[in-house]
C-alpha cells in the first residue's frame, strides 16, 4: 500500500513538472538548443 | 528478435528526417523541442528530437532547473527504469552489433560501472556549470557517430548549412579517436559505453528499483535446474541467465541492478520473469521474495523428471 501511495505520489509531481515545463516555455527552450547546430559541440568549430 | 525489431523501429522513428540526405541539410521544426528518452544527438541531420543530456546541459547552461526534462525523464523512468536502454537506445543497438564481430572477448573490471555517474555528476553537471559549454557533448562518441561524421559528409557535398564547419580542429580529431576507441572496446566488450559511461543510463539506472516494470526469479520454474533435476547444483555454477547478459550482470542475483537494462535475454530460461506492478517481489506462486543469493538453488532443487 506505501509503495503504491509512494509511486502514485511521484507520477504525480513528475506529470506536474511536465506540465510546468511546457506552461513556462521548457519545450521552446528546448527547441531553441535543438533546431540549430552547436558547432562547437560537434566540434567542427 | 523482437527487441531488434523494436530497437529498429526505434532507430526510425526518432531518425527518420530523410529529406536531409538529398537536400544536405537537418531537421529544424517544433518537434525538435520534444526530449527523446535515449541518447540520440540533436544535431543528427536525421533527427526528429532533442538529446536528454543536451538538453540539460543547455539548461545548466542558461542557469534554468529543466522541469519538462525531468518530468518526462521521471515518468520513463518511473514506467521503465532503464527499459529505454535495452529496446529504445539506437547507440546500444550499435554496441550489440559491434560486439557480434568473432574476436577474442575480454571481462571489464565492476567498479568500472561507477565511472557514469562521475561522469555524470562531473562532466554533465560541475563542468557544464563552470565553463558554460556542454563538454559532454564535445566528447560524445553517439555524437560523433549520428552527428559529426554525418556532417562532414554533408560539408564534402558542399552544404549551405555546413558553412563554416571546420573538420581540422583537435576536438574533431579527439572525437573521432573516441568513437574508434569505443567501437574497438565494444567488439571485445558488450555495450561499454552504457556500462561505463553513459549519464542517461545512470539517471534512468535510479529508477530500476522503483519502476513500474520488475523482474524477479523463481527456481521452481527454471528449465535448466528442471532438466537437470538432482543434478543442478545451484544458480552461481549454471549461470545459464547470465550468459546473455549484455551488461554483464549476474542473474538472478543482480536482476534488480540499478546497471539492466530490461532486455529480458535472462528470462529465456524460465526462472526470471518480469511483471508490471508496484507490489514488492513475488515469485510465480505470488509469495514475497527475499533477494536472490548466488547460492540461489542449493537447497530445494526440483524432482528430475521421470
Amino acid at each position: 500500500m506505501v509503495r503504491k501511495i509512494v509511486f502514485t505520489l511521484l507520477a504525480v509531481v513528475l506529470s506536474a513538472c511536465v506540465v510546468y515545463g511546457l506552461v513556462i516555455g521548457d519545450f521552446w527552450e528546448t527547441l531553441s538548443n535543438g533546431a540549430m547546430i552547436c558547432l562547437t559541440c560537434i566540434g567542427v568549430a | 528478435m523482437k527487441r531488434r525489431i523494436i530497437q529498429f523501429i526505434s532507430l526510425i522513428i526518432t531518425n527518420s528526417y530523410f529529406t536531409s540526405i538529398p537536400t544536405a541539410s537537418f531537421y529544424q521544426g517544433t518537434l525538435k523541442g520534444a526530449c527523446v528518452p535515449i541518447l540520440n544527438c540533436y544535431a543528427c541531420p536525421l533527427a526528429w528530437g532533442s538529446c536528454p543530456i543536451g538538453t540539460l546541459q543547455h539548461f545548466i547552461i542558461v542557469r534554468a532547473l529543466p522541469f519538462y526534462l525531468i518530468g518526462v525523464l521521471g515518468l520513463v523512468g518511473l514506467v521503465g527504469g532503464r527499459w529505454a536502454c535495452g529496446w529504445l537506445c539506437p547507440f546500444g543497438w550499435f554496441q550489440e552489433f559491434v560486439y557480434k564481430l568473432k574476436v577474442p572477448k575480454i571481462k571489464a573490471p565492476d567498479w568500472l560501472r561507477h565511472m557514469k555517474y562521475v561522469i555524470l555528476v562531473l562532466v554533465v553537471g560541475v563542468v557544464t556549470w563552470v565553463t558554460f559549454e556542454p563538454w559532454f557533448c564535445k566528447f560524445c562518441p553517439a555524437g560523433t557517430l549520428e552527428a559529426g561524421l554525418p556532417w562532414l559528409a554533408w560539408a564534402a557535398r558542399g552544404s549551405d548549412y555546413a558553412e563554416g564547419m571546420t573538420f581540422t580542429t583537435g576536438i574533431f580529431a579527439l572525437k573521432v579517436f573516441m568513437l574508434v576507441a569505443l567501437v574497438a572496446l565494444a567488439a571485445v566488450l558488450q555495450r561499454p559505453f552504457c556500462r561505463f559511461a553513459c549519464p542517461l543510463g545512470a539517471l534512468f539506472g535510479l529508477a530500476n528499483k522503483f519502476s513500474l516494470l520488475q523482474l524477479d526469479f523463481d527456481l521452481d520454474t527454471c528449465a535448466i535446474a528442471y532438466a537437470q533435476g538432482s543434478d543442478f547444483e545451484n544458480c552461481a555454477k549454471c549461470m545459464h541467465c547470465s550468459k546473455n547478459c549484455p551488461m554483464g550482470l549476474k542473474a538472478p542475483e543482480q536482476i534488480g541492478s540499478v546497471d539492466c537494462i530490461r532486455c529480458m535475454n535472462c528470462t529465456s530460461y524460465g526462472s526470471v520473469f518480469w511483471r508490471f506492478g508496484t507490489a514488492p517481489s513475488r515469485d510465480r506462486t505470488g509469495e514475497r521474495m527475499i533477494a536472490p543469493a548466488p547460492h540461489w538453488g542449493t537447497k530445494d532443487v526440483p524432482e528430475a523428471p521421470d
